[in-house]
């Protein structure tokens, strides 16, 4: 929230009560770092799997939240950030280190190039002509088998050793997502960030302001999709290969549901979606066979109740709390019709508002 | 010389010349209006001038060089502002960051990916604000605004860009009349402070002569007479087309 | 390569075709009236099968499969319009994802309830003998079915087309094509047309389901890869666009008949690429219109 907006309106400065992000990155961050001290290999393993999702949610906000684009092949850049690391160790013998810092230029290569086709239609067609290309990755990764090794993927690829215990895995994956998160954090709090929010907001009027809105569009394209292959890479440090399914578009699925279960309208909502995501399925899958069934009525829900994700439900909850405690102890009966408005529509800074939009300017 | 050159411009719509061979010269300082009944291509030749439709036929010089057809971020950058008949606002954000993207993208700044957006441009911003009479609601989501306000964040939004010609198509339509003439203030106090160039259409016969120095009349896209308030209040063929019916 | 193969490979891409055709119709026919791509369109093909699965095995013998083929289908827009009414119906004034994402949940809680009630076995929907075994095409041997399979979609695609044109109901629905808002002021009951023409592509989707079911196995996991399928479809044909969607059906079955004869490993590679080249040069499909 920008400090003269906030010393002139005391709504503004009650909006930055409500956004103690901050600290709730610096929990996060604290409970990151000791939690491997309280958890064994397979629990190890599910927070290694947060992370990762962490990363791949965020890098789909890019586009999602921020720019107002709905992409389905983002797994597809997730894939090819995976194989960019297993392919050059097993073809050229290239340390898988060396893979991981390439694989977010190759994936970005590889969603420029689409993106490019991709963007030549908009809106409900542009998401539709993503799944295709999407698919079409895909497909070569499944059906090439001479370079993938097809639906038998690979596996194994070497780790250093000081990343073969899973604990060092562990703190590597955090340090890359602290690195990503923070990368990506200061992308979209700059000028750069408040342009793709203006596109998403009103893209004809950006135009008139003399912004490419194509342009960003593909530029917010690229970046979210060279997120997406780091984040691939990271899955190969985690589960030391990669396979096709990396790459299927219900792969490109699951940053969606991540990041509207978090609130796609803050910036820390994608990964606090995954937390809960990498949390819930865990804890799910292992009492009870229909993990699908929960995920599609939770989903079903938060479309339905509560678009903002859970970041604005506790916005709001706090909210509605304050304004408890300022009210006569008696209290009257939570009035559902004037609540709502207040977090939820207030401007958020930095981070996107609104309803999101389907790809594509106009 | 004339800032903007209008030369023959002409679009047309199937069967319709929405604008038909029209000349316009715009010099530097002045404050010129555009009129002319419903369907008289005012709005087409804007966005002709804008850049958002590409002409059939003629050129449009700007400041020396021509524009024609260039697309709208070109026509932006070379300093040509324009707000909007419909509002058109970023609506999620916040009213302080709405024209903080104006002087961004008026400094070439819009695709910077590093340093904080906050305070940037604060100060400047923060005038074009109490400029327009819209200090107190920076911190605003814009979408919240009354229409008013919104309308004048627009042009605040357009100031930003420091253009030198301001577009302003219906500034005050929808407006209640102590609104219309708040608007109108505004503009006419910004146009003198900032030394603009305003070109605006307008249905509000007393915005339009309390505005103008000059007028053209347009009738079925092409124009119809041109001159000082006083010379188009006296001409023959605009009292009979068109202020006839509306100023009585 | 002989011409008779390649007559028969034609053939085999036509009844390929007309699965597609029957299961995309739906797709396409929701898409234009409601303006929702309906992700779990891919569920109610899925579920025709199975439910005409049990059906079959209930009425027993050579009528198990025609009741399935009557029941079936009602029985899914059913399920189709209380989806519709339940989950659907607030979303409309929402943003296109929103609804694209409801329906993603949709297909998510239907795939599990399927694994739930039939489990993870794949299933075996038979033919009645009448439409089984080869026929003698002047010389080309062709399975019976594949014939069936093509005499029906051409019933259907006539039967909808006179649906559309020659009823009061298709002239609604091609008003709510054209202009949504119209509609309502000319007195028209908006939400039950919705409901019915989401009931309507849902039976649609479950017909096609059981239609495409003796040729193969009725497998969990079908909705998913049909929904790609029907997409493509649509999408190369034009959201919206009968015809667009029979040519777009006639595009994918016969690319894939002929990718597979050339290319085995590409055909599905080669419908991606024809569905990117025809929205590369037509961004709204070739029978589309522009979004508004």
């Amino acid at each position: 929230m920008n400090r003269h907006d906030a010393a002139r309106t005391g709504i503004a400065g009650r909006l930055s009560n409500l956004r103690p992000t901050g600290t709730v990155w610096a929990v996060l961050a604290l409970i990151g770092f000791i939690a491997p001290l309280f958890a064994n290999q397979r629990q190890t393993y599910v927070l290694m799997h947060v992370l990762v999702l962490a990363v791949f949610a965020t890098s789909f906000n890019v586009m999602l939240g921020y720019t107002g684009m709905v992409s389905f092949a983002h797994g597809a850049y997730y894939g090819v950030g995976a194989y960019a690391v297993t392919l050059l160790w097993i073809h050229l013998g290239w340390p898988s280190l060396v893979g991981f810092l390439l694989a977010p230029v190759i994936a970005g290569a590889a969603a420029y190039l689409t993106g490019l086709v991709a963007l030549r239609a908009v809106q409900l067609y542009f998401a539709l002509l993503t799944l295709a290309l999407g698919q079409l990755l895909f497909v070569v990764a499944f059906q090439w088998r001479a370079l993938t090794r097809g639906d038998d993927g690979i596996h194994g690829v070497a780790l250093p050793q000081l990343l073969m215990p899973t604990t060092n895995r562990y703190y590597f994956l955090l340090f890359a997502t602290a690195v990503a998160l923070a990368i990506l954090g200061a992308v979209m709090r700059s000028p750069f960030g408040a342009t793709l929010q203006a596109i998403r907001e009103n893209g004809e009027r950006a135009g008139f302001l003399g912004i490419k809105v194509k342009r960003y569009q593909l530029a917010s394209f690229t970046l979210g999709g060279a997120f997406a292959g780091y984040a691939g890479a990271m899955f190969v440090i985690m589960d030391r290969g990669a396979f096709p399914l990396l790459m299927h578009w219900t792969t490109s699925a699951e940053p969606i549901f991540v990041t509207l279960i978090g609130g796609l309208n803050a910036y820390i909502g994608p990964t606090v979606g995954a937390l809960i995501f990498g949390l819930l399925q865990d804890w799910i899958t292992r009492r009870f066979v229909f993990w699908g069934l929960i995920l599609g009525i939770v989903l079903l829900v938060i479309i339905l109740r509560m678009p903002g994700g859970t970041v604005e439900g506790v916005q709001r909850l706090v909210a509605w709390i304050g304004r408890r405690r300022d009210r006569a102890p008696r209290g009257e009966p939570f009035d559902e019709s004037s609540q709502p408005a207040d977090a939820a529509e207030r401007p958020r800074e930095g981070a996107p508002a609104g309803e999101p939009t389907a790809g594509g300017e106009r | 010389m004339a800032l903007l050159e209008v030369r023959g411009l002409a679009k047309g719509f199937g069967g319709l010349r929405a604008v038909d061979k029209v000349d316009l010269d715009v010099e530097p300082g002045e404050r010129r209006a555009i009129i002319g009944p419903n369907g008289a291509g005012k709005t087409t030749l804007f966005n002709l001038i804008t850049g958002y439709l590409p002409p059939d036929a003629g050129s449009v010089t700007f400041d020396g060089a021509d524009v024609t057809g260039h697309p709208t971020y070109a026509i932006a950058k070379a300093g040509i502002g324009r707000a909007f008949q419909i509002t058109s606002i970023f609506p999620g954000l916040t009213v302080f960051r709405n024209v903080q993207l104006g002087r961004l993208a008026q400094q070439g700044e819009t695709a910077r990916p590093f340093g904080s957006v906050e305070d940037r441009y604060a100060s400047s911003v923060m005038e074009i604000l109490g400029d327009c009479g819209l200090g107190a609601l920076a911190g605003e989501r814009a979408g919240n605004l009354s229409h008013g306000d919104q309308r004048a964040l627009e042009l605040a939004i357009s100031l930003a860009m420091e253009p030198k010609l301001l577009l302003l198509d219906e500034p005050t339509a929808g407006m209640a009349p102590e609104e219309t003439a708040r608007t109108m203030r505004l503009v006419r106090r910004i146009a003198d402070e900032r030394k603009l160039t305003v070109l605006f259409c307008e249905h509000d016969m007393d915005v339009v002569f309390g505005t103008a120095d000059r007028i053209l009349v347009m009738n079925l896209g092409r124009p119809l007479a041109e001159g000082t308030p006083e010379e188009i209040r006296a001409h023959p063929d605009v009292q009979k087309v068109y202020l006839g019916e509306e100023v009585v | 390569m002989t011409l008779d193969m390649l007559v028969l490979q034609l053939l085999t891409g036509l009844s390929r075709a007309a699965v597609l055709f029957i299961v995309a119709a739906g797709l396409s026919l929701v898409f234009g009236a409601l303006r929702i791509v309906n992700v779990a369109h891919g569920s109610f093909y899925m579920l025709g099968a199975f439910l005409a699965v049990t059906v079959a095995a209930f009425v027993g013998g050579p009528i198990g499969f025609v009741a399935a083929i009557i029941a079936v289908p009602l029985l899914v827009a059913l399920i189709g319009a209380i989806v519709e009414r339940v989950a659907l119906r607030s979303l409309y004034d929402k943003e296109h994802l929103l609804q694209l994402l409801a329906t993603f949940a949709l297909l998510l809680v239907f795939h599990d309830l399927v694994r739930g009630i039939w489990g993870e076995r794949p299933h075996r929907l038979t033919a009645p003998d009448l439409l089984r075994g080869p026929v003698d095409l002047f010389g080309i041997i062709f399975p019976r079915y594949n014939l069936f399979l093509i005499g029906a979609a051409i019933v259907l695609a006539v039967g909808l087309w006179a649906l559309m044109t020659r009823t009061g109901f298709g002239r609604d629905i091609r008003a709510a094509v054209s202009d949504p808002e119209m509609l309502g002021m000319v007195g028209v009951n908006v939400p039950r047309l919705f409901t019915l023409v989401f009931a309507l592509g849902a039976g649609l989707g479950a017909l096609g389901g059981i239609l495409a079911s003796p040729r193969s196995t009725v497998l969990l996991g079908m909705d998913v890869e049909m929904i790609i399928q029907a997409f493509a479809v649509v999408i190369i044909g034009g959201l919206g666009s009968l015809v667009g969607t029979a040519v777009g059906a006639l595009l994918v079955g016969i690319t894939f008949a002929f990718g597979v004869l050339f290319v085995p490993q590409a055909a599905m590679a080669m419908v991606f690429l024809v569905m990117v080249a025809v929205l590369v040069f037509r961004p709204y499909g070739l029978f589309g219109i522009p979004e508004r």
